[in-house]
């Protein structure tokens, strides 16, 4: 039920690297932007019950944007139909927040929306969740777009 | 820190309970859209997608998978065959609601 795309591949590991420290930092923080509330409850209870991560759930993009350089999350989830800033907006104003210019940021999306997957990438997105998502599975599938994305940040 | 299996369980069953007792409500929103004019179809395409999006998280797999038919034939072209295919499609919908919304077995 879980779908997870990646867009890009991460690049091999570097031994000789400094940045390698930071490629094997552990995902521990992550913030979510979902106007629903019982994706909002079932979100915060796979990633925080399931994942063991502290989740930052914020029901729009004002308040994501708010609470986000404060929170310092190192993955972002966000759901691409919401009312007033669309999750792709809220992608974009978040890129401009200096701290989180290298943060994945991940969309979730609905089934009905996969033919639009490429216009949805081209926002800067690291990949997207369809939903529903399993909420045992995510907390794997969200471990593999940090993994990946800190890939992308040490090369 | 993640909570061990047996509370994740539990924990689980708590959600599943709450979208549960959630379902009329969503029901009564799908009704009224249905009921309503030409205008109410936006409302009547969301409250199926939001439906479709959520309830196969909780694992209501059926009743998701009847809301994502039902949003598909609410999203299809105007005319006979949309309105055919969308009533055939809500009242598989109701029938996945109901059941859904039927109190799960106890256990012995």
């Amino acid at each position: 039920m879980s779908g997870c795309r990646c867009a890009t591949k991460a690049a091999g590991p570097n031994p000789d690297s400094p940045t390698e420290e930071i490629r094997l930092e552990a995902l521990r923080r992550i913030l979510c932007v979902e106007d629903d509330p019982d994706i909002r409850l079932v979100l915060e209870f796979s990633l925080a019950n399931v994942g063991g991560y502290e989740v930052l759930m914020c029901p729009d993009g004002v308040s994501a944007l708010a609470q986000a350089a404060g929170f310092a999350p190192q993955l972002v989830l966000l759901d691409v139909m919401m009312p007033g800033m669309s999750g792709p907006e809220t992608l974009q104003a978040l890129r401009h927040i200096e701290s989180l210019r290298g943060v994945p940021m991940v969309f979730l999306t609905a089934k009905a929306m996969l033919d639009e997957v490429e216009q949805i990438l081209q926002y800067g997105a690291t990949g997207l969740i369809v939903k529903p998502f399993d909420p045992m599975k995510l907390p794997e599938d969200v471990k593999i777009y940090w993994e990946h994305g800190r890939g992308l940040a040490a090369a | 820190m993640a909570l061990p299996p047996p509370e994740v369980a539990r924990q689980f069953a708590r959600l599943q309970v709450h979208f549960r007792a959630g379902l009329g409500a969503r029901q009564a929103e799908i009704d009224a859209a249905q009921a309503a004019d030409a205008a109410q179809a936006q409302a009547l395409i969301l409250a199926l997608h939001r439906l479709a999006g959520a309830a196969a998280s909780f694992g209501f797999a059926t009743l998701g998978a009847a809301a994502r038919s039902a949003e598909r034939a609410a999203l299809a072209a105007p005319g006979p065959a949309r309105e055919a295919d969308l009533c055939r499609a809500l009242d598989e919908l109701r029938a996945a609601l109901a059941e859904a919304q039927a109190p799960p077995p106890a256990l012995e």
